[in-house]
């Protein structure tokens, strides 16, 4: 593929959020944005996994999965890296940041399920991605997710809840800021070819 | 019950994890290996379905039959009148009847929005004027980009040429609901534009290939 | 709890989306047509169904340390057994299922399940709560795309309802419109059905 690693890393974040683009991520982003410090924590630890495993599927599908002919167990592969790599990282926080294990709570083993990490393991193959590609790849979808869910916690912080509608608290008026942030970021889709 | 230490001594978890995953991928390796061969026998049938669809009207019209004849019995029309050309450098069927060529079926692929993409087009002998043209394999929104394979969409293609002189034709899109006034002009599909250009973009540079392979080859 | 309070409870009470938000991601990529809306919630309903009937079958057995990969190899497996069996007994569904297949195995309703529920419960009040999971997931997405393809198609499973004098709400098609519709849905059912006040 032609494109530069770094022109792709660039088109993660903001022509092809991988969030507010491609629309992958939602839950736990919905949840944790609450609060912008757990928001912060856990956008780390995505960028942290995202990067990591997307070299890890790369390596995978191109060692593992196409010269022993077992491209149809690659779900199962891709999603066994993830889930194996996030339970490493929850027993690492969990002894060094016992703060950010706590706020985090079921959120973190649900970094394991979270469509942006299976979502990019699975466009790195289809595109044809090279390993710089995928890593850098990784790393722009994570900041860019970091980047989505930092915006969302600090609206919602300035949001002066009182002023929503009870029964849109929470939730409801975070879809709707997020699906205005979408309908803004529709604005740079095809800027720059991703593929 | 006295049960965890056992269960969380550091030998256990791993045996379980080789026990498990060995039972999961065994059930979906026997799975797979058995009905690999239906899978396989599906969609070479799908496909021949499809390039026969394409160019049943051609044959149809050359040999005074019915369309829909040939494309009930489809397996049979592929065998009798449709053939694969190797010598290509983009796969090619060569549709025979009478004794004369009537159409060439390429299998070309291009890149969409969110994956690859892969078409049929069925030319007529000019290798540039479209009889008919199938989206076959893409990975684009449902509802959006993924309309491309609806006809509506593909079958503005009918009649079209690919050529003008030795260049690709140029295309430009016009929205969905205006009706086209000129023959190089697709209407698109609404809110996939980036799909619908990639299927031109696609056409573009395949044609090329094609022409450039027939051209090196007489 | 009674099975029938199972399932009540699983399917509205404590809906997976309006209640939990979890299965966003999908709600909002097959909601323009209420096929795929139907497809993707059958297809979802019979994977959590199975999915947290075994692994409640073998809590017992389970190490809390791989309890994840566990459940994340159970879930994936059944997934791909229903696409292996859609491929080569119903290709023409499974060309429709195709893309989605992975939207499920990641769909955090699942794993939100295999988790909360199946991880402490008996295997077959599990499967009774996948089952009610699935069902009001699908529920959820059929009253969102009821709004997509009509206003976006001018059609209803396919079928137009709204002749061509109508013209096609954008919006509709795209996705940012799915974020919409569903906090307008979370608004009403906050307000009718649990009767939330200020």
């Amino acid at each position: 593929m032609s494109i530069s690693a770094f022109v792709l890393f660039w088109a993660a974040i903001f022509t092809s959020n991988i969030l507010l683009t491609n629309f992958l991520g939602m839950c736990s982003y919905l949840s944790v944005s609450r609060e912008v410090e757990s928001s912060f924590g856990l956008g780390v630890a995505v960028i942290f996994v995202l990067t990591v495993t997307a070299g890890l599927n790369w390596v995978a599908h191109h060692y593992i999965l196409v010269p022993l002919n077992i491209v149809y167990l690659e779900y199962i592969v891709f999603i066994i890296v993830i889930a194996a790599f996030v339970q490493l990282l929850e027993l690492i926080i969990e002894r060094y940041v016992p703060a950010l294990y706590y706020t985090l709570g079921i959120f973190l083993p649900l970094i394991t399920v979270n469509c942006a990490i299976f979502g990019v393991s699975l466009f790195l193959v289809i595109r044809n991605y090279n390993f710089l590609q995928s890593i850098a790849f990784g790393a722009g979808s994570g900041i860019g997710w970091l980047l989505a869910i930092l915006m969302l916690a600090g609206i919602r912080a300035k949001l002066k809840e009182k002023l929503v509608p009870v029964g849109l608290q929470g939730a409801g008026i975070s879809l709707i800021i997020t699906g205005i942030m979408a309908l803004g970021f529709v604005g740079f889709s095809g800027i720059v070819s991703v593929q | 019950m006295d049960k965890t230490p056992f269960t969380e001594t550091l030998y256990y978890p791993i045996l379980f994890m080789i026990i498990i995953s060995v039972v999961f991928v065994g059930i979906l390796a026997v799975m797979f290996r058995t009905s690999e061969a239906k899978i396989k026998a599906n969609e070479d049938n799908a496909y021949q379905l499809q390039i026969v669809k394409l160019t049943a009207k051609t044959i149809a019209s050359e040999l005074r039959l019915h369309e829909s004849d040939l494309i009930a019995n489809s397996q049979d029309t592929f065998k009798k009148y449709i053939k694969e050309d190797n010598s290509q450098s983009r796969k090619c069927f060569v549709v025979t009847a009478s004794g004369k060529e009537l159409a060439y079926c390429y299998d070309i692929g291009g890149n969409g929005l969110w994956g690859s993409m892969r078409a049929l087009v069925a030319l007529a002998p000019d290798r540039s004027t479209i009889i008919d043209l199938a989206v076959y394999s893409q990975m684009e929104t449902p509802g959006l980009g993924a309309r491309i394979e609806e006809e509506g969409f593909r079958t503005q293609f009918r009649g079209k040429k690919l050529l003008s002189g030795d260049n690709p034709t140029v295309f430009s899109l016009v929205p969905e609901r205006q009706a086209t006034t000129s023959d190089t002009q697709i209407r698109q599909i609404t809110g996939a534009t980036i799909t619908s250009n990639s299927v031109l973009r696609m056409l573009k540079d395949e044609i090329m290939i094609i022409k450039d392979q027939q051209g090196t080859a007489q | 709890m009674t099975k029938k309070e199972i399932f009540i409870v699983s399917a509205f009470r404590e809906n997976s989306v309006w209640r939990q938000i979890l299965g966003i991601c999908s709600s909002l990529a097959v909601t323009n047509l209420m096929m795929n809306s139907l497809i993707m919630g059958l297809g979802v309903t019979f994977s959590v169904a199975f999915s947290s009937l075994t692994i409640s079958a073998i809590r017992e057995y389970t190490p809390r340390s791989v309890r994840m990969m566990v459940q994340t190899l159970i879930i994936a497996a059944y997934v791909i057994v229903v696409d292996i069996f859609l491929k080569a007994n119903m290709p023409a569904i499974s060309k429709q299922l195709g893309p989605y297949v992975g939207l499920i195995i990641t769909n955090c309703i699942l794993m939100g399940r295999a988790e909360g529920f199946a991880a402490q419960n008996k295997p077959l009040d599990s499967f009774i709560d996948g089952i009610g999971s699935g069902i009001g997931y699908t529920l959820v997405l059929l009253a969102i795309a009821v709004v997509r393809e009509l206003f976006g198609f001018g059609s209803l499973f396919g079928i137009p309802i709204l002749g061509d004098w109508w013209i096609r709400w954008s919006i509709m098609v795209m996705a940012p419109s799915a974020f919409f519709l569903l906090a307008i849905l979370i608004w009403i059912i906050n307000t009718k059905y649990y009767k939330v006040k200020a």
